[in-house]
């Protein structure tokens, strides 16, 4: 294997481990707080990806896309939150997954109907290149990362500085007892729901220049999301960043090693965690419920 | 005279799916009176405490708090309004630290003046820094009770406060809950007869989901061997 196969495969994990991450992070905290599985937020993936086409297509700028696709994507997770999930919090957490897979069901449907089952692809908003002992690599995955790194940052200060944060911290643990001080928990578990949704917009909209984006890409990463959640340990920032970054990597490595073997990596490495800590990485030991 | 109660429950009754816990539970918690409610395990005491707390809904049955039905409120309206619930399994949130459970309870209750808190529970104020999973559990009751005593405090609702904690920090949980009796009406969800005894102007006997006796006197309190009834 040559170096530079090494290297570029070493930054494509990374690159992807953004992508994941982001994704992830937004099914942890639905679980986390709210406990639902929303199946949903692979729409909102979906949503950003294609914004980013839609817009690209328009000759405005990718970034604006991604924009786009953040405002509509939350826009229609207030919606369902308001109309459908409220009603499924106090229900058990198959009734919310069910619905979301209802939901990413009916997505898909409409992005078949608006845009076909052709692939489409976007343009990386920077075509520039980095020479990196000698190999040469796109600068767009450099920015990939970059930003994610600094959403996680962002993240993390939001959810230890703010009270918000904090009231969502407390909610993790255990939702009634947050509510019996007197927080109005339905306001925490919106404002959770659309940051989530803003994080999976964001991880479409950033992944869509990697891959091409069509209407069932949302299924496709759904599986290795979930793994990602499961290995770092629910409700778990720090972990969902460590396990991204462990997933990226091995989906990577799977691709140049062999191929086929991409797919079902993480499946080992899960069973691997779990035969050693079952609560995952980081899982908490004072999740409730 | 009697004098309107500041709480008053009247026929609860109440299931966890098809199996009935309470059942046509009447009650009424006068004001600045201490009422302790005893009863073997799995009696309904702690049912009947998050049901008034709203995070349980009676099926039927009614709860009235300073003369307004508050049936099926929302727990969050229900804590602002001045009836906290200071739950059983000592819960402080663990991965948050001392400052911040009070500064959720100050956010929420819209009261900031710590030094009260500070008053009944000096040690907290050296604790500030310290992760609700490094507190012990006499610390613990006393955050529990400190965040609950923020903002608009009528009823204090606190099931089986004394449970697994050492005789010195129990006595001195009996001396703070003689003090917060002057500003506020005490729910005592209580095993420990010594302390029921002690604090109790009216007690509650409840067995099987039902109330089965009800002791307004003091002395009567003070005489009764009710341990052959638990
Ligand atoms: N979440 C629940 N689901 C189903 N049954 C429950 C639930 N919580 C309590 N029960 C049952 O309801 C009955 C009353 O329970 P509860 O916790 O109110 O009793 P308690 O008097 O507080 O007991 P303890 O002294 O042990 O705290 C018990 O039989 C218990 O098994
Ligand atoms: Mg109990």
């Amino acid at each position: 294997m040559a170096v530079s196969d090494l290297i570029s495969t070493v930054i494509m994990g990374f690159a992807v481990a953004a992508v994941y991450f982001l994704l992830s992070m937004s099914l942890s905290l639905c679980f986390g707080v709210m406990r639902i599985v929303s199946l949903d937020q692979f729409v909102y993936y979906s949503v950003g990806a294609y914004m980013t086409y839609l817009v690209t297509a328009h000759q405005a700028s990718f970034w604006s896309g991604l924009l786009v696709g953040v405002a509509v994507s939350c826009t229609l997770a207030w919606a369902i939150e308001e109309t459908l999930f409220r009603r499924l919090y106090e229900k058990g957490t198959m009734f919310s997954m069910i619905t979301s897979y209802g939901i990413l069901l009916a997505g898909i449907g409409v992005i078949k109907y608006i845009w076909g089952l052709v692939p489409r692809p976007v343009m990386a908003p920077i075509t520039g290149q980095v020479a990196l002992l000698g190999t040469t690599l796109s600068l767009y995955r450099f920015v990939v990362i970059g930003l994610s790194a600094l959403i996680y940052v962002g993240l993390q200060l939001f959810l230890e500085k703010t009270i918000v944060g904090k009231a969502i911290r407390a909610g993790i643990e255990d939702a009634d007892k947050t509510e019996g001080l007197g927080i109005d928990i339905y306001k925490i578990f919106t404002v959770t729901f659309l940051i989530s949704a803003a994080l999976s917009a964001l991880a479409g909209g950033l992944h869509a220049p990697l891959i091409m984006v069509e209407p069932e890409m949302g299924l496709k990463i759904m599986g290795t999301a979930f793994m990602i959640v499961i290995i770092g340990g629910l409700g778990s920032i720090k972990g969902t960043a460590v396990s991204s970054l462990l997933i990226g990597q091995v989906v990577a490595f799977g691709f140049l090693l062999w191929a086929p073997g991409a797919e079902t990596a993480p499946f080992v490495i899960m069973l691997l965690v779990f035969l050693v800590r079952p609560r995952g990485l980081f899982g908490s030991a004072y999740l409730k419920r | 005279m009697e004098t309107r109660p500041m709480l008053e429950v009247t026929n609860l009754n109440v299931s966890y799916g098809q199996s009935r816990v309470l059942f046509g539970v009447s009650l009424v918690f006068p004001a600045n009176e201490v009422c302790v409610i005893v009863g073997r395990n799995g009696a309904g005491k702690t049912t009947l405490l998050r049901t008034i707390a709203g995070f349980l809904k009676p099926r039927p049955g009614s709860v009235t708090f300073d003369g307004q039905e508050i049936t099926g409120w929302r727990p969050y309206k229900i804590a602002r309004m001045g009836v906290k619930y200071v739950p059983q399994d000592k819960g402080v949130f663990s991965d948050l630290t001392v400052r911040e459970n009070l500064e959720l309870a100050s956010y929420a209750m819209r009261d900031r003046d710590w030094e009260k808190v500070f008053r009944y529970f000096p040690k907290l104020r050296e604790l500030l820094n310290r992760k609700g999973a490094q507190l012990s559990g006499g610390e613990r009751q006393m955050l529990m009770i400190g965040r609950a005593i923020l903002g608009k405090t009528s009823v204090l609702l606190l099931d089986e406060p004394s449970e697994g904690l050492a005789p010195t920090v129990v006595q001195d949980l009996v001396g703070t809950f003689r003090q917060l009796r002057q500003h506020a009406s005490l729910v005592l969800v209580e095993q420990n007869l010594a302390v029921a005894r002690e604090l109790a102007d009216r007690l509650y006997l409840t067995k099987e989901g039902k109330i089965v006796a009800q002791i307004t006197d003091k002395n009567e309190i003070r005489s009764l061997a009710f341990e052959k009834e638990l």
